[in-house]
C-alpha cells in the first residue's frame, strides 16, 4: 500500500513539474484574418451588445445599420496567400515570433521597442499562459473565453487602444507605461485581472508581445482594407513590399507614442480627503461641475444624468460600449487624478469620447476634481450636491 | 467508561438527513465547477471574495454567461459552506462517538480549505492560477468523498456482518486499490483539463485502463463472494453504471479535445463538448464516491461504542447547572 502511495506522489510531482508556461507548437501559424473588417461603425444607439458568443453575427449587420464593413473572404485567394506569406516573413509564428522587414530602419525601430526575437519567444509562452484564453492567438479578442465575458476583451489588431496617455494625434498608440498600468491594475469592473504579482521583467515581455501582435494585426488590417476598399488607394502589387512599408509606418507610430505623452505641468489634487474639503478645492469642483454640464464641452451629452442614464453606442471595432456611470466611481482607465487627466485631455478615441483639447490645464483639473467627487455627495459643494443628488 | 450499544443511531435522524442533503448539494457545485473549467471562465470575475448574494444583485443588462457560471459556482460553494457549518455543529453536539464528532469538524475544515483554494486560484492567478485550479479540481473530489463518508457514517450501522470475514477482507483490498487508482486518475484528469501535456495525456489513458480493470474485478468479486448482500449489490450496480457512462463520456471528451486538430487552448467547445466534458468530471466524482462507499461497506463492522460523560464530570455539570439556575454562577464563566 505504501508503495502505491509513494508512486502516486511521485507521479503527481512529475505532473506538477510539467506545469507552467508552455511554448506553442512549432508548426502553428498565426491565422489569417477571416472576421469582418469594420471600416466605419454604424451611427446611433444600439439596443444592446452582441449576444454572448455571437459577435460575428452581430458585426455582419454593420452595413445594414449604416456602417461599413468588409469581408476578408472577398479578397482573391492568391492575394490572401501572398499577404499571409509576407506576414509570416515579417512576424514569424507564435512559437518563433519576430518583427523584421526588407528595410534596415525596421530593425532599428523594432530594437527601440524591444521586439527582439528571443524576448518575443519568451513572451509568447507567457502570453499563452496568461492572455490567450481571452485575447486569442492573434490578439483578436476572440479567445475561447473572450466572447463569454462583457466588456469584450481588447482586439489589438486595428492598433487602437482606449486608455492611452500619448498626445492627441490621429493614431494614438499607448505608451509602454500605459500598457504597464493596465497590466498592473487590471481594468476595473471587467474580466481583465491585475498582473501585479508578475515580475517587472515578465510584464515588460508581455507588453512587447502585445505590441508585436498589435503591429501584425494592424499591418494585416490596413492592407486587407485597402485591398477591399473602393475608395482607398490600392496597395502595391508586391504585398511583401507593402507589408514592409506599412510595418515601418506603424512601428514609427509606436515609437512616437513613448515620446509624446500628455504631461500636465501641475498636480493640484490634494492627497488627503480633508484637503478635498477646503474652499479652494470645492471651488474647483464647482467649476468642474459647470464645465461638465455646459453643452460646449459635451460631457453631459453622453454621460447623461452623470452616467446614470447613459445609452449604448458603437465603438471603432463595430461593437457596443456604454459611457461610464460616473456615480459608481469605477474608472476603467485608472483611478488616480492623473489617469483621469489623460482620459479627459486626450479623450477615449475608439469609444467616441472626444479630447478636451481646447480646455486649459486648470479647466481639465477642475473636471477631474468634479468627476472624482461625484460618487461622494459629501465631497461636493452643497449647491452642486443638490443638483447631482436632487432630493427624491 | 464505554457501554456497548451495537445498533442504535449514531446521530439523530435529522442530522443524517442533513448530511445526505449536504452531499447531494455538493453535486451541482461540482457540476458548476466542471463547467467553469470546461468553459474556461474561472477568471470571468477577477475579484474575490464576493458576497454570497452577489449573483442576485449584479446587473445582467449585458450578456455575461462566463460571469454567471463563475458566480453560480461561488454561490453553490457558499450554500454547501452553510450546510456543512450546520452539519459540523450538529454532529459535534449530537454524535455519540468521538470519531463522528471530529468527522463533522473534518468536513467543515475540508470545505473551508476547498473554498480558500478556489479563492486563491483567482487572486493568485498570475502566479499559480491554472495549476491551483487543477489542485482545486482534485480536492473537490476528495471533499465530496468526505461528505459522502459523513452521510455514510451518520446512517444506522449494519445490524450484523453480512459477509464472511475472508470475503470481506478480499473485497476491501480490491476496493482500496480501486480508490487509489481512481484518485490517481482524478489527478491526471484534472491536469489534462488544465494543462494537458503529452505526459498527462498518456498517464490519464493508461490509468483509465487500470481503473476499468480494477472496477470490473471488484464488481465480479462482489457478485461471486457476496451474492446476497443487498447493500453491496446497490453500490456495485451504481459503480458499474457509472463506469460504462464514464468510458463513453471519456471517449467523447477526448475526441472533442484532442482529435479536432485545433490546439486545445484555442478551442471554443461546442455545447455537446461542454456537456460531455462536464459530465465526465461529474461521473468521475460518482465513481470515486462509489469506490469509497464500497471500501467503507467492506470494512470490519464493529459495534457502536457510545461516548459517555464520565460520572465525576456529570455530577460537576449538574452542580453547575443548579448554581446557574439559582443565579450564583452568573458571570463566572
Amino acid at each position: 500500500m505504501r508503495r502505491l502511495q509513494y508512486l502516486a506522489l511521485m507521479g503527481f510531482l512529475a505532473a506538477a513539474a510539467g506545469c507552467g508556461s508552455q511554448p506553442y507548437p512549432s508548426n502553428l501559424a498565426y491565422s489569417s484574418r477571416s472576421d469582418l473588417i469594420v471600416a466605419k461603425p454604424p451611427e446611433g444607439h444600439p439596443d444592446g451588445p452582441a449576444p454572448a458568443g455571437q459577435l460575428d453575427e452581430f458585426l455582419a449587420q454593420t452595413n445594414a445599420r449604416g456602417g461599413k464593413a468588409y469581408n476578408p473572404a472577398d479578397i482573391p485567394q492568391d492575394k490572401r496567400d501572398q499577404l499571409q506569406a509576407a506576414l509570416m516573413h515579417s512576424f514569424g509564428t507564435p512559437a518563433s515570433p519576430t518583427v523584421r522587414g526588407d528595410d534596415g530602419e525596421i530593425d532599428i525601430l523594432a530594437n527601440r521597442l524591444q521586439l527582439h526575437p528571443d524576448r518575443l519567444a519568451e513572451a509568447s509562452k507567457l502570453y499563452r499562459r496568461h492572455c490567450l484564453q481571452c485575447h486569442g492567438l492573434t490578439g483578436d479578442g476572440r479567445g475561447p473565453t473572450g466572447l463569454w465575458v462583457y466588456p469584450l476583451p481588447r482586439d489589438y489588431r486595428q492598433g487602437i487602444f482606449k486608455y492611452v496617455s500619448s498626445n492627441g494625434s490621429a493614431a494614438r498608440k499607448p505608451s509602454r507605461a500605459d500598457l504597464q498600468r493596465t497590466l498592473l491594475n487590471g481594468v476595473e469592473r471587467t474580466s481583465m485581472p491585475k498582473f501585479n504579482l508578475l515580475s517587472d521583467h515578465e510584464r515588460d515581455l508581455l507588453i512587447g508581445y502585445v505590441i508585436h501582435l498589435s503591429v501584425r494585426g494592424e499591418v494585416e488590417y490596413r492592407i486587407m482594407r485597402s485591398l477591399l476598399s473602393e475608395t482607398e488607394e490600392p496597395p502595391d502589387d508586391n504585398l511583401r513590399r507593402e507589408v514592409t512599408v506599412t510595418l515601418k509606418h506603424t512601428l514609427g507610430q509606436w515609437v512616437q507614442a513613448d515620446q509624446e505623452r500628455i504631461a500636465p505641468t501641475t498636480l493640484p489634487t490634494p492627497e488627503t480627503p480633508d484637503g478635498r474639503l477646503t474652499p479652494e478645492h470645492l471651488e474647483s469642483v464647482r467649476r468642474g461641475y459647470n464645465l461638465f454640464t455646459q453643452q460646449t464641452t459635451g460631457c453631459i451629452t453622453c454621460h447623461e444624468d452623470y452616467g446614470r442614464q447613459t445609452k449604448y453606442r458603437y465603438d471603432n471595432w463595430g461593437t457596443v460600449v456604454k459611457p461610464l456611470d460616473l456615480i459608481e466611481g469605477a474608472y476603467r482607465g485608472g483611478k488616480t487624478p492623473v489617469d483621469l487627466f489623460y482620459r479627459i485631455r486626450g479623450g477615449i478615441g475608439p469609444s467616441g469620447m472626444p479630447a478636451a483639447a481646447t480646455l486649459t490645464e486648470q479647466q481639465v483639473w477642475d473636471l477631474v476634481h468634479f468627476v472624482m467627487a461625484l460618487p461622494y455627495p459629501k465631497a461636493l459643494p452643497p449647491d452642486v450636491r443638490e443638483r447631482v443628488y436632487p432630493p427624491r | 467508561m464505554f457501554e456497548q450499544k451495537p445498533h442504535c443511531r449514531p446521530v439523530p435522524r435529522w442530522v443524517h438527513a442533513w448530511a445526505i442533503l449536504t452531499a447531494v448539494c455538493t453535486t451541482p457545485l461540482l457540476a458548476l465547477g466542471g463547467l467553469v473549467t470546461t468553459r474556461r471562465v474561472g477568471m470571468a470575475d477577477p475579484v474575490w471574495p464576493t458576497t454570497p448574494w452577489y449573483l442576485f444583485f449584479a446587473s445582467w443588462q449585458e450578456p455575461r454567461p462566463g460571469f454567471l457560471i463563475e458566480h453560480a459556482h461561488r454561490f453553490a460553494g457558499y450554500l454547501v459552506g452553510f450546510l456543512v457549518i450546520v452539519l459540523a455543529i450538529a454532529m459535534w453536539r449530537t454524535a455519540r462517538t468521538r470519531g463522528l464528532r471530529w468527522l463533522g469538524v473534518v468536513c467543515l475544515i475540508a470545505v473551508s480549505l476547498q473554498g480558500m483554494l478556489g479563492g486563491f486560484r483567482v487572486v493568485l492567478n498570475e502566479l499559480v492560477g491554472t495549476d491551483l485550479a487543477a489542485v482545486h479540481g482534485v480536492c473537490a473530489q476528495i471533499v465530496f468523498c468526505i461528505l459522502i463518508g459523513a452521510a455514510y457514517f451518520t446512517a444506522r450501522p449494519a445490524q450484523e456482518a453480512e459477509l464472511p470475514d475472508e470475503a470481506r477482507r478480499k473485497l476491501q483490498g480490491i476496493a482500496t486499490i480501486l480508490v487509489l487508482l481512481v484518485l490517481m486518475q482524478l489527478v491526471w484528469g484534472s491536469l489534462v483539463r488544465h494543462n494537458p501535456t503529452a505526459l498527462m495525456q498518456r498517464l490519464h489513458l493508461f490509468t483509465a485502463f487500470a481503473v476499468v480493470a480494477a472496477a470490473v474485478w471488484l464488481i465480479l468479486s462482489a457478485q461471486s463472494l457476496a451474492p446476497t448482500s443487498r447493500r453491496l449489490r446497490w453500490s456495485n450496480s451504481l459503480l458499474g453504471l457509472f463506469l460504462v457512462l464514464q468510458v463513453v463520456l471519456g471517449i467523447e471528451a477526448w475526441m472533442g479535445k484532442f482529435a479536432s486538430g485545433i490546439l486545445w487552448d484555442l478551442q471554443t467547445p461546442t455545447t455537446g463538448q461542454i456537456i460531455a466534458r462536464t459530465a465526465h468530471v461529474l461521473v468521475g466524482a460518482g465513481i470515486f464516491a462509489m469506490s469509497v462507499v464500497l471500501m467503507l461497506q467492506t470494512r470490519e463492522v464493529k459495534p457502536l461504542r457510545e461516548f459517555e460523560t464520565p460520572k465525576s464530570d456529570e455530577s460537576q455539570a449538574n452542580r453547575d447547572l443548579a448554581l446557574v439556575g439559582s443565579g450564583e454562577l452568573r458571570g463566572t464563566s
